[in-house]
């Protein structure tokens, strides 16, 4: 396989920042003893501080990286757009007001699926609308500006709820649910997102021939036995079920989506199957070492997940346009 | 053999016929010209036969099941898109993707995609950046995916547009090849001189209607391109095989 080297070089890197995040905590304990306590059968403090902490943390990072690497890909693939990605063209704020109207209105009290189910809506709501008035013919600039219509409204909306709410602790929460954190997570989050991401996931990874198809237009990809309706209806199904669930345990992540493809494009020749694979390790490799990051730089401050991968995407995203203007002219 | 049949073919834009009651056979061995002026239904006639618009009446294609039809017919659309930057050989080798999984190139889709390449003179090309080389070159990579899918069936949009005389010339002759190996193949072209040349057979559209259809002579006589082009033709016989060209416009 050509690309075995990036397959190991990217889970190496994956599973070494695992590692890390495992180990990087306000409790200042050892290396070997945070490691060892993983393993312990005795319960004690520091097991504690492993499994209900630092473990469901880290792996809410791996999936969350997952699904924003492979939504971006998919998505990217799918629009022939470089510029596509879940959070800027309002897939992560749909998702998060679909989660804080569940929150809000009590639905995700009154039974545990209420929550990921409502941030799967309003995901959904989001892609078909980007399919709709952006769609593959669209080009850049359609697609930009309905991500940021959709994106404003959703984000106006989610503050709206959390403005109107009765609940003190409101305007707080808005900034959790706009930028996204992966603190205080615990298992019980893993457990309720993981379905729907799994779901998710298939769907998307099943897409790799259709994508390469798409290069050549949907015309040729059509007449090379691709079914687009079913293809299409893959895509928003599965961005939705693993932008959605990710939404509703982690907030709105930008940037992963858009940062991740970019990236790797070079290393698997530009080839949409092959970064999807690449994108859904990468993102998962980029998620870890931000929240790392957002731990490490700023320990009592509870830094936003969110606002790192905007600091280190925007610029990025800028650079894209500008190379995407003068790809145009 | 035939290889496709259109029965009353019609395709409406609206309440408006942009393809008008189209009968068409393609034999094997056929390489077929369609001919007409901009607007006159060529591309729907093509896109309506494989079924990528709605039609009414009947095209042999649709009678396939959609799962085999890419094993039956390769498609050229006129908009040669290359979405991302990918090397040659790999946008060629994506015309095995009906062939099943393209993640394990077998020594058939190496050796359909090898013969491929060098059909279109593209040798030293394939670790080439497909979307950094000229339009030209562009068109035959895409020719060349086309003939990866190895179909006995190839309809192709415009294809010989922006190509310089020598390769307009030589993917004239790589159809007339395929064609005299037993293919089928369909070609909507402007130069009118370049089909009277190589193709075995013409198609004369004009408004949705085909207007002649048949040997070069019998198509492109004087009554049928003034009539339908609008311009006054020279059409002879030479050592060098058929001359046609245009002279002027009628008034």
């Amino acid at each position: 396989m050509r690309y075995l080297r990036l397959f190991i070089i990217l889970c190496t890197l994956t599973s070494v920042l695992f590692i890390a995040s495992l180990l990087v905590g306000p409790a200042n304990v050892g290396v070997f003893d945070s490691l060892a306590a993983l393993w312990s059968d005795d319960t004690n403090p520091l097991q504690l501080v492993m499994y209900e902490i630092r473990l469901p943390r880290a792996i809410l990072a791996v999936m969350a990286g997952v699904s924003l690497g492979l939504s971006g890909a998919a998505l990217q693939g799918y629009l022939r757009n470089p510029l596509a990605e879940p959070g800027l063209i309002g897939v992560s704020s749909s998702a998060a007001l679909g989660a804080v109207i569940a929150l809000q209105t009590g639905i995700a009290a009154q039974f545990a699926l209420g929550l990921p189910l409502a941030a799967l809506s309003g995901a959904v709501v989001a892609v078909v609308l980007i399919l709709f008035l952006a769609g593959p013919r669209g080009g850049s600039l359609t697609l930009i500006l309905a991500g940021i219509a959709i994106s404003a409204l959703a984000g106006a909306l989610t503050s709206l709820v959390l403005n109107l709410s009765p609940n003190p602790f409101a305007v707080s929460e808005i900034v959790f649910w706009m930028m996204g954190s992966l603190t205080d997570r615990s298992m019980i989050h893993v457990t309720l997102a993981l379905p729907f991401m799994i779901l998710g996931w298939v769907m998307l990874a099943g897409l790799g021939r259709s994508m390469d198809a798409l290069t050549l237009g949907e015309d040729a990809a059509e007449s090379m036995g691709i079914h687009l309706t079913r293809v299409r209806w893959q895509l928003i199904i599965g961005v939705a079920a693993s932008v959605g669930a990710m939404t509703a345990v982690a907030g709105a992540i930008g940037f992963v989506g858009l940062v991740v493809p970019h990236i790797l494009r070079r290393f698997v020749g530009s080839r949409p199957s092959h970064l999807l694979w690449a994108s859904a390790i990468g993102g998962a490799a980029t998620v870890l070492a931000a929240d790392i990051a957002v731990r490490l730089i700023l320990p009592d401050r509870d830094l936003k997940l969110g606002v790192v991968m905007a600091i280190i995407g925007a610029p990025l995203f800028l650079h894209l346009i500008y190379q995407n203007r003068r790809d145009v002219v | 053999m035939t290889l496709m049949s259109l029965d009353r073919l019609t395709v409406l834009r609206g309440e408006c016929p942009v393809v008008d009651d189209v009968n068409l056979t393609v034999e094997k061995g056929d390489f077929i010209g369609l001919l007409g002026p901009n607007g006159a239904g060529k591309t729907t006639l093509m896109r309506g036969a494989l079924g990528l618009v709605k039609t009414t009446g009947a095209s042999s294609i649709l009678d396939i099941k959609p799962a085999a039809r890419a094993h039956h017919v390769a498609w050229l659309p006129q908009s040669r898109e290359i979405a991302w930057p990918i090397d040659v050989e790999t946008i060629v080798s994506l015309g095995r993707i009906p062939h099943g999984s393209q993640k394990l190139i077998t020594n058939t889709d190496r050796a359909v995609v090898d013969r491929a390449i060098k059909r279109l003179d593209l040798t030293g090309f394939e670790h080439r950046i497909a979307t950094r080389l000229s339009g030209g070159e562009q068109a035959r990579v895409l020719i060349a995916r086309a003939l990866a899918q190895d179909t006995p069936l190839i309809l192709a949009d415009e294809v010989t547009a922006g190509l310089d005389p020598a390769h307009q010339i030589s993917v004239m002759q790589i159809f007339q090849n395929l064609a005299a190996e037993g293919k089928g193949i369909v070609a909507s072209i402007h130069d009118l001189g370049l089909a009277a040349r190589h193709c075995t057979r013409l198609v004369l559209m004009h408004q949705g209607k085909l207007v002649a259809d048949g040997a070069p002579t019998d198509v492109l006589t004087p009554e049928n391109v003034k009539q339908v082009f609008g311009v006054e033709s020279y059409f002879v016989q030479t050592d060098h095989g058929p001359i046609f060209q245009p002279v002027g416009i009628v008034r």
